[in-house]
């Protein structure tokens, strides 16, 4: 069934659309990640003009971590003090990210470095996690329940400002996740994600949360991330689909509530191992796009205004 | 090889036309005579409407000559800026480096001509009176070699063309007996919206003889053309309105599957 999608001006086939949304949704839930990171470049793959694209799957993601920020407020898996600190370092970095951008397009290599960012971001993300949750799974395996320390004492635990997460049972310098939350501000502008899949392994790694909590809180955080870049898109480039958004959400509503429900059956070695070869693989085709020869060097951009 | 004065070939009868487009024939080749005109030709629709269902149009356009010379055709839809960049490898990635930015580009372009005419025909036809794509003032902004202008441009068409925006190839005008002639104009989903311009040249010795023009529209329609207004004329309620339909959705949902 073909629709006809107002602002982004063209049609597209509705089942795709939802099919995508819940594909996305799932993996969503699952892992408690925007899914922005995969959706754009895949509307962008259909024909969806790239900034409709990343302005409609904000409005989308609106949506998505509502819902999933309800279901996991039910398992009381949402730090929300934890949230609220990372928020304000996010508000922070976001405003910085954009100034940031606006250079970049003045130099006139934004599309690279959006793309090498993503690289090294994913790669290094990826692989890390993909090697440390194989080292675990492998132990678990072997029967050594080699019950190490709760965490490591690091120059940062040090830190003045300490407060106490209950949910997370942490008792930290509020200063760490504040700059953890402004730096992924930065990164989620500059890229045009909500930045969870460099919040999550940020709060599991960096901050040492409970993986149970993170999904849940980083989905929080991300809720208000993309009210405001939904608003903003709409306001300044009129980009944003509300036809788009809502085919899409109504696919991944259906897909967080099932990966929501399966994500708490899969341990945490598990959750982290999916979570990397998902971040690999889009890591490896971004590259790809980099390393291979286009099939036609020309590309055309309407409406092109100079720089 | 110039087009020459071809003589009103003999066609057999055709029985597989619509009722409508027959007696718009006849009407059109009754009146032509009488406005001394040497061609006249008109469209199926003069408005292209963009509804939710909209996967592109078909529109038919059709007309009575004195059988002179031959027809070409040329749909165009508004013009528009566009910048083609091109990708060079540097030190092992395929980075843009070079771009060029075209003013008035025809968003869309359909050509259609008389079999009589060969690719090379239309060619000199379009180039010698300077309507053709290829030969329109769609000149690069900067100050750029020609030999380069040329590649981008081309790169432009290609691209166009990939978008089925720009067709490949000519559209064949079929001729009924001598005078009256028809040929199908297809539209894709991807339709720009604006102002068209359809002309319909006739050509004799490769010159143009007259020139018809033909209004066309391409519009969205209904809750299409309410979605795009209100982004467009409200832009900061549209966007409070898309936050709140998407928090509203996402919080229903929330709840439905919850109460399981």
């Amino acid at each position: 069934m073909q629709l006809y999608l107002p602002v982004a001006e063209l049609s597209v086939n509705v089942f795709l659309l939802l099919g995508l949304g819940g594909g996305i949704g799932f993996l969503s839930g699952l892992f408690g990640v925007g899914g922005g990171f995969l959706m754009t470049p895949a509307l962008i793959f259909i024909g969806i003009p790239p900034a409709v694209a990343v302005a409609s799957e904000a409005n989308q993601l609106v949506a998505t971590s509502i819902t999933g920020v309800i279901a996991h407020w039910r398992r009381k898996s949402v730090d929300f003090k934890m949230g609220a600190v990372l928020l304000c370092g996010g508000v922070v970095g976001s405003t910085i990210g954009v100034y940031i951008f606006k250079l970049l397009r003045s130099i006139g290599q934004v599309d690279l470095a959006i793309s090498l960012l993503y690289v090294v971001f994913l790669g290094a993300i990826g692989g890390l996690m993909f090697i440390e949750s194989l080292r675990s799974m492998v132990r678990t395996r072997r029967g050594i329940a080699r019950r190490g320390k709760l965490h490591q004492h690091t120059w940062w635990h040090g830190l003045p400002f300490k407060m106490r997460f209950r949910r997370s049972r942490l008792y930290i310098s509020a200063l760490l996740p504040l700059s953890i939350g402004m730096f992924v501000g930065i990164l989620a502008a500059l890229m045009g994600v909500g930045g969870g899949f460099i919040m999550v392994p940020a709060m599991i790694y960096i901050l040492g949360m409970p993986t149970s909590v993170v999904a849940g809180t980083s989905l929080f955080q991300i809720l208000f991330v993309v009210i405001n870049v939904t608003f903003l898109q709409a306001y300044t480039n009129q980009t944003v689909d509300v036809l788009l958004a809502l085919i899409l959400l109504a696919g991944s509503v259906v897909g967080v509530q099932i990966g929501t429900s399966i994500g708490a059956k899969v341990s945490g070695p598990q959750f982290r191992i999916l979570l990397a070869a998902l971040v690999l693989v889009t890591c490896g085709k971004l590259l790809a796009d980099l390393l291979i020869m286009p099939t036609d060097l020309f590309s055309l951009q309407l409406g092109g205004g100079g720089h | 090889m110039s087009p020459r004065l071809m003589p009103p070939r003999l066609m057999p009868p055709r029985l597989a036309f619509g009722w409508t487009f027959l007696a718009v024939l006849i009407l059109t080749a009754a009146l032509a005579p009488a406005r001394a005109q040497q061609l006249v030709a008109d469209l199926s629709a003069h408005q292209i409407n963009i509804t939710a269902g909209f996967s592109g149009a078909d529109l038919l356009l059709f007309g009575v000559s004195d059988g002179t010379g031959d027809v070409v055709v040329i749909v165009s839809g508004p013009d528009a800026t566009a910048r083609v960049r091109k990708k060079e490898r540097v030190s092992g990635l395929w980075i843009n480096t070079a771009s060029v930015r075209f003013d008035s580009v025809p968003s869309f372009y359909h050509v259609a001509a008389t079999d009589n005419l060969s690719t090379e025909d239309i060619d000199k036809v379009l180039r010698e009176n300077g309507i053709g794509l290829r030969y329109q003032n769609m000149s690069p902004i900067a100050d750029i070699a020609p030999e380069k202008a040329a590649e981008f441009r081309d790169a432009l068409i290609r691209r166009k063309e990939a978008q089925g925006l720009y067709s490949p190839q000519t559209g064949k005008i079929e001729i009924i007996g001598g005078a009256l002639f028809r040929t199908k104009v297809a539209f894709p989903a991807t339709v720009p919206t604006g102002t068209y311009r359809v002309y319909v040249y006739q050509v004799a010795d490769g010159w143009v003889r007259s020139v018809t023009e033909i209004p066309l529209r391409v519009g969205k329609v209904g809750l299409e053309e309410t979605v795009y207004r209100f982004a467009h004329d409200q832009p900061a309620l549209y966007g409070l309105f898309a936050i709140a339909i998407a928090a509203l959705a996402g919080y229903g949902a929330g709840m439905l599957f919850g109460r399981r």
